[in-house]
């Protein structure tokens, strides 16, 4: 994978424009410019005419390039006999002097190749196997996006808003649209704070597109979407989504993390411990793993005081070392946590 | 408003108070101390040794960002001026004068970003070739053959996107920003930086051929 490929590309790799001599030219530039003109007196203004120069002098430049003028035309006329003069007889035009051939802009084409300057760079030019791109053109998106998303994606969500109504609602929209889309629905949502209306975009996007690239990102959002709304077994089902859908991901680390506060949040300490298991292995330097073990302690020894404190009335008989209070056990299975292929 | 792009603290020593020429001199013995933001007040009150410090503190960081992100080194000094011209003229829009280096970004990536989109339409309609990648202006000299192959076919096929999808996904991943810094770079949402980013890696992961195997000796 290319992300892997960079993520190996170390920062040495890039050159460094610390010490560039164009750094200075730039700088004289800059400083006779500056002393030319003061920065607080300097006004736009005179920068209309000079616009208005320079493509009139553009236009004349693209003009000749394009289409040069045939400079003989005017002498063939000037040979072309005045109207008192005319005679009946037929005469004959003259011949046009033949004009040069009139070199291709093509021609002056570079080759599409990489370029490098001296010895070394060539011999590694050399050494390297020649990429040729293939013309396969860039998939971009449809231009006929709807007005709501054109409006979302330029930040006037209040505009998507009523666009979006105009086109029939959010669940119109919500049936009809293809991932991006339903990302941007999602933005919409949560522009408006109405979270409920983000959720169900992200769940439909994570249903009818598990394998679109904006699956990792809406399945993350998601997480976090339920856990502002108190949903702790959603979040960590989430999480996990995330964790197999993208187990690489910008954001895995913080998944699993997350994923442990969310069990523990729900009080299951058994649950909780498999995570930080998990969370140790897939990330033995995981930034918050003595935080969250530091936590689990804090739970199990509250379990235990509360279990002790239950266990010394005489009418109770039940276990009372289980972890789990009434909150529901999380519908995550064990093989979440693992990073699937 | 643009947070500060990553770079090495600087400690605040100096303290202008007085008038114009004490200021000075203490800005002159302690050039390398003084913090952006003061840089940035005195060169708004006509201080030229002040705005010199700033293009010599963030000049680099402004030609290495255009170079990379265009893939070449064609233009790149103008760039860089023209960043700086319009810095100067514009002091008084920043609000946040310590975040001078991103808002600097900023305007270097909506520059070169108005000139590969010009120039994709001069490309288009005939009146100018497309430009070629040069790798000597975008990976140094120590690198490895590895990386320069890397580099090269990955901005050989950079050059067939969109500038803002193209840019967006340089900043992510060459220029390693996070998301929310890539959003401000572009000045544009966070969505939207993502929906890019991912056009773009999208493309990429479909056409990218590993150049070296793991097993390679």
């Amino acid at each position: 994978m290319i992300d892997d490929e960079l993520s190996e590309l170390p920062k040495s790799a890039l050159r460094d424009y610390a010490d560039d001599p164009r750094l200075e030219r730039v700088w004289q530039r800059l400083d006779s410019g500056l002393s030319a003109t003061p920065a607080r007196a300097r006004s736009g203004f005179w920068l209309l005419p000079a616009l208005g120069v320079a493509l009139f002098a553009g236009g004349i430049l693209v003009g000749r390039q394009s289409a040069p003028v045939r400079e003989a035309a005017p002498s063939v006329a000037a040979e072309f006999p005045r109207p008192d003069e005319v005679t009946h007889e037929p005469t004959p035009l003259p011949a046009v002097a033949q004009q040069p051939p009139v070199p291709n802009v093509t021609d002056r084409r570079r080759p599409l190749a990489t370029r490098t300057r001296g010895g070394s760079s060539l011999r590694a030019a050399a050494e390297a196997p020649v990429f040729e791109v293939e013309a396969t053109p860039y998939a971009a998106p449809p231009s006929q996006s709807p007005d709501w998303q054109q409006k979302a994606d330029s930040g006037d969500f209040a505009g998507a808003r009523a666009a979006l109504e105009r086109a029939g609602g959010w669940d119109v929209a919500l049936a009809g649209s293809s991932p991006e889309q339903l990302m941007t629905l999602v933005d919409l949502g949560r522009a408006s704070s109405e979270r409920e209306q983000a959720v169900r975009a992200l769940r439909r996007l994570l249903d009818a597109f598990p394998g679109a690239p904006e699956a990792p990102l809406a399945a993350w959002t998601l997480a976090n979407q339920l856990e502002q709304g108190g949903d702790h077994a959603g979040a960590a089902e989430a999480y996990a989504l995330y964790r197999r859908l993208s187990p690489t991901g910008d954001f895995a680390e913080d998944a699993a993390a997350r994923q442990v506060d969310a069990a523990l949040a729900q009080g299951g300490a058994e649950r909780a411990s498999e995570l930080i298991d998990q969370y140790a292995k897939d990330f033995p330097t995981g930034r918050r793993l003595v935080e969250l073990r530091e936590e689990l302690e804090k739970l199990r020894s509250e379990a235990s005081k509360d279990g002790a404190a239950k266990s010394a009335p005489p009418a109770s008989g039940s276990d009372s070392t289980t972890d789990a209070p009434a909150a529901p056990a999380p519908s995550v299975q064990p093989q979440d946590a693992s990073p699937a292929p | 408003m643009v947070s500060a792009v990553a770079r090495p603290q600087e400690s605040p020593k100096l303290r202008l108070v007085g008038g114009r020429s004490a200021s000075e001199r203490e800005f002159e013995s302690t050039q390398e101390e003084v913090p952006d933001a003061q840089l940035v007040a005195l060169t708004a009150a006509g201080h030229r040794s002040a705005f010199e410090a700033l293009y010599r503190r963030h000049g680099s960081f402004a030609l290495g960002l255009a170079v990379r992100i265009q893939g070449g080194s064609i233009d790149v000094e103008d760039v860089v001026h023209d960043a700086f011209v319009q810095a100067h003229a514009r002091l008084a829009d920043l609000k946040d004068p310590s975040a001078f280096r991103a808002w600097l970004g900023c305007i270097v990536v909506r520059l070169v970003r108005t000139r590969l989109r010009r120039r994709r339409l001069l490309t288009a309609l005939g009146l100018s070739s497309q430009e070629p990648v040069d790798l000597d202006a975008i990976a140094s000299s120590d690198a490895s053959t590895e990386s320069r192959v890397l580099l090269a076919q990955v901005y050989a096929l950079l050059q067939t996107l969109p500038a803002s999808d193209r840019i967006a996904w340089t900043l992510r991943f060459i220029e390693k920003h996070r998301l929310e810094t890539v959003a401000e770079l572009m000045s544009c949402s966070l969505a939207t930086a993502k929906r890019r980013i991912l056009r773009a890696q999208r493309f990429l992961t479909g056409h990218f051929v590993p150049a070296f195997s793991k097993d390679d000796p």
